[in-house]
């Protein structure tokens, strides 16, 4: 087979990345863009920028290789597996797996701006693992913490009166224990 | 986000929210006004709902009998996740003054509040009147001490955003009534809106209703249709049923969002059905398994005896968690493979759990055993994860 098919995607400011098909078609928008034939020239993505559009390339290379070197690895006896449909990171228990499965807990832990800004491109972008992936580290942010806390973090002003904020409280006490 | 203006809201509430667990939910809704908006909207709890249904994490709300005068009981929470030992049973708190030997639990959560009751409120063994006592400690009902055993069920009412509680007994004079209470609220019980339907035949049984599209239904007894109420406009209603299968329901329970019926003829048959109703207005059931005691493993075919009341609690796409147990109750795994068309069954004992005498506490009232030899939890769902592995079984 030739080298990989490969596609340009263009930032909101003007950078190009080069990158094969199977890893911009992670992302559910770039793949319809391309089955629509929009290609020619790069793929311009004007919701994205530059810095943000490396770390989610950096996930779709790092997953678009496992998931090939995955199926390559099972040849034609796991035929039913197309690229995409199963996250590769759940699949039987292989040395990929385990590396996947760090790889994304590396990968999130950034601060909460980029963290923001990952979030906001996969769901643009619509990389399903990938907004599952940054969802689910967000609500791990914020289980542990207290309102306060919460507010501290994401930037929210507390709006309550003191007695409606204690009237929440109480009816859920529960949860504060 | 909701008041942090980078986020849009469906990716905060739908993406994020839905992920947490239900007391981090409970504590966000301190944060703001708009996440209290969200946190209790019907698209929020239905959002997470489905989130958790599709994780296939319920969790179970279990207590225990904490002192030994068995005057304060203690209740404790436990995620079930398919396949893995369980993280450990939490505390979430001790309640005194509620014997567990009679005490109920609403067999789900209503929006985040479990109803706990004293179905059969002692006359003689406390002098004063137990309380009904809603969520975890939340609220407390004013005191009421009922003739007879009594059903008492949450539900919510969208349309007020309003939970209420709903019980039903049986007058002196042998009436049936029905009142209703909205927990933090000031007016205490009064009488629901619509008319009772007279008395029938063992009509309070006890067992908590189900809440189900915005009404509670309730098992009247054999032979009986099944009784909804709705608990906004509070109306009687009654489920369609055939006539056949009304005559053979042993107890009613929620499977996966559906009304679940169990016929239960392992006396006969050593077969124990379950059925589950499509919902509206058509008389639409079918059944969705039926487990044959005699193909059980051995362990658990001894859990199921015939005195012992089967309750549904979970089906994921291999597994079928039933509860077990009239004075000795468990939770057995049942595992099923759709595409083999009668279930095949595999499991332990999940979680050994004691029960009251009284039959009326049949739904999920478990004692753990003080005593280490027995059912760490977190044993038996190995053992069950390991016969999962090795040992099929079919009926």
């Amino acid at each position: 087979m030739a080298s990989p098919a490969m596609v340009t995607l263009i930032s909101s400011d003007d950078a190009r990345f080069e990158v094969t098909e199977a890893a911009a078609t992670m992302s559910q928008t770039i793949r319809h863009m391309i089955e629509d034939g929009c290609t020619d020239g790069g793929i311009p993505l004007p919701n994205v920028p530059a810095r943000t559009l490396a770390k989610v390339l950096e996930y779709c290379n790092k997953h678009a290789a496992a998931t090939a070197a995955e199926s390559s690895a099972a040849g034609g006896a796991a035929a039913g597996s197309d690229s995409g449909s199963s996250s590769s990171a759940d699949s039987a228990g292989k040395d990929d797996g385990v590396d996947l499965a760090s790889f994304d807990k590396a990968f999130v832990e950034v601060d909460t701006d980029t963290l923001y800004d990952l979030l906001l491109a996969a769901n643009y972008l619509d990389v399903k693992t990938l907004l599952d992936l940054c969802c689910q580290k967000v609500a791990d942010m914020i289980r542990g913490k207290t309102p306060e806390q919460i507010r501290q973090t994401f930037g929210i002003k507390n709006d309550f009166s003191p007695e409606e904020e204690e009237k929440i409280r109480k009816e859920n006490q529960w949860a504060f224990e | 986000m909701l008041g942090q203006p980078r986020l849009q809201d469906e990716l905060l509430v739908d993406e994020i929210l839905t992920r947490l667990p239900p007391a981090a939910a409970a504590r966000c809704r301190a944060v703001c006004r708009a996440w209290n908006a969200a946190l209790t909207s019907e698209h929020f709890i239905l959002a997470h709902r489905a989130r958790s249904a599709a994780a296939r994490h319920p969790e179970l709300v279990f207590f225990v009998p904490a002192g030994a005068a068995g005057t304060t009981t203690s209740l404790y929470t436990c995620t079930l996740r398919d396949g893995e030992a369980p993280c450990a049973a939490r505390e979430l708190l001790t309640v005194g003054n509620l014997s567990a030997e009679h005490a109920v639990l609403s067999p789900r959560p209503c929006r985040s509040l479990t109803l706990i009751f004293d179905a059969h409120a002692s006359r003689a063994a406390t002098r004063s009147p137990v309380p009904m006592r809603i969520g975890v400690g939340n609220y407390r009902f004013p005191p009421w001490t009922p003739f007879e055993l009594s059903s008492a069920g949450l539900g919510f009412d969208p349309a007020t955003g309003e939970r209420k509680a709903v019980r039903l007994f049986k007058k002196p004079i042998g009436e049936m009534a029905c009142e209703v209470c909205t927990p933090g609220g000031s007016g205490g019980w009064r009488p629901c809106a619509g008319r009772v339907p007279p008395p029938a035949a063992s009509f309070v049984a006890g067992l908590p209703p189900v809440f189900l599209g915005g009404s509670l239904l309730s098992f009247t007894g054999a032979d009986q249709p099944i009784m909804s109420f709705s608990v906004g406009a509070e109306q009687f209603g009654w489920v369609p049923i055939p006539l056949s299968l009304a005559r053979r329901i042993g107890d009613l329970a929620e499977l996966d969002g559906s009304l679940c019926a169990v016929v239960d003829r392992r006396i006969n048959t050593e077969r124990c059905t379950l059925f589950t109703w499509s919902g509206g207005t058509g008389t639409s059931w079918s059944m969705c398994c039926s487990i044959n005691s005699q193909n059980l493993p051995r362990a658990i075919s001894d859990e199921f005896v015939e005195e012992q009341v089967v309750i549904p609690l979970c089906s994921g796409p291999a597994r079928l968690l039933l509860n077990l147990g009239l004075h000795e109750e468990s939770i057995v795994g049942v595992h099923q493979r759709p595409s083999l068309g009668p279930p095949h069954v595999v499991g332990g004992k999940r979680l050994q759990v004691k029960m009251g005498v009284n039959t009326v506490g049949k739904r999920k009232v478990p004692e753990e055993y003080r005593d280490g030899r027995f059912c760490m939890l977190g044993d038996f769902f190995k053992e069950l994860t390991n016969r999962g592995a090795t040992t099929p079984f079919y009926t």
